[in-house]
């Protein structure tokens, strides 16, 4: 985990940068963000010329349904940055959110039994 | 605004919870589909969530780590596992993990049960679901679980299972004993 130091120091300039871009604005989307909310890219064919490196990265991981804490992960930026970009990128279309949940339903429930049983 | 053929995906998670040494990442490594992930959270020093990038130049940060797996029950359900950081001090990443998860798996080590009291005290405090799973070693003295309940002065309703956090199996059966235990909780849920 050496990484890990290497980029806590670089993380301050990138984070400055990275709120520069969003202007500091706080979308209305970024509160519904949960670290286990997916994403995926709203369509195949979007021009991605517009976006920040970042952004661009977030759009090519998320051809398939992925959480905030896995492109946290994968792009080795903060839970609290990957908000910030995705919720712009919901905000800007680019992007489909799965629906925000205040948990799961007793049907949920019961189908995530059935399924670790089944394994 | 999905293309009809698409069905709205479903995300659901489980916080790993217990002192250190009791096995945490060694259940979501046992179970997880893909080797467990790493990402990190950034705080103030006081234990705050940094809630948005505003004015975070000027603060100063300190940054937690989480692990977590994922399993695919269905194409369209995924469960995430989370592990609670290390450091016991920042419940407001607690906070931000429990939030609409099923519930917890608190983990004990019965050589050292008084590293689960913070998260046990965390859970039942909160009123969220949760199982205390022990963690066994084989070669430690195989304890009952009405044994620990008592050592613990674990409330009668929490379930109380004996695994191996190696073992997928076993850790699956973990799994199984929490999501049993939100459905039995589910009906009398306070809206």
């Amino acid at each position: 985990m050496a990484n890990d130091e290497e980029w806590v120091d670089e993380d301050a300039g990138r984070v400055g940068r990275l709120y520069a871009l969003t202007g500091g604005r706080v979308s209305p989307t970024h509160r519904q963000l949960d670290v286990a909310t997916q994403f995926k890219v709203a369509a195949a064919d979007l021009d991605l010329r517009a976006l920040e490196p970042e952004q661009r990265q977030i759009a090519a991981l998320c051809q398939r349904w992925l959480s905030m804490a896995e492109v946290s992960a994968f792009l080795h930026i903060p839970l609290v940055v990957a908000r910030q970009l995705l919720s712009d990128l919901v905000d800007h279309g680019v992007v489909t959110m799965s629906s925000a949940k205040a948990g799961p339903s007793r049907a949920v429930l019961l189908e995530v039994l059935h399924g670790l049983k089944a394994m | 605004m999905n293309p009809h053929d698409e069905v709205d995906p479903q995300s659901v998670k489980v916080v790993v919870a217990g002192g250190f040494g009791t096995g945490k990442t060694t259940l979501v490594k046992s179970v997880s589909e893909i080797p467990p992930l790493t990402t990190e959270e950034l705080l103030t020093e006081a234990g705050t969530a940094v809630d948005d990038l505003a004015g975070i130049e000027g603060k100063k940060t300190t940054t937690v780590t989480l692990d977590f797996g994922r399993i695919t029950v269905h194409e369209d359900l995924v469960l995430y596992l989370f592990g609670t950081p290390g450091q016991d001090r920042f419940w407001i990443m607690w906070d931000e993990l429990a939030r609409g998860a099923i519930g917890a798996v608190v983990l004990v080590d019965t050589r050292r049960l008084d590293s689960s009291f913070a998260a046990i005290d965390y859970f039942e405090q909160r009123g969220i679901t949760f199982v205390v799973a022990i963690n066994e070693f084989p070669q430690d003295h195989q304890y009952e679980p009405e044994e620990v309940r008592a050592a613990l002065h674990l409330d009668s309703q929490i379930p109380i299972i004996r695994f191996d956090a190696r073992r997928r199996g076993s850790s699956l059966q973990a799994l199984i004993a929490l999501v049993h235990h939100a459905l039995n909780r589910a009906p009398m849920a306070v809206p």
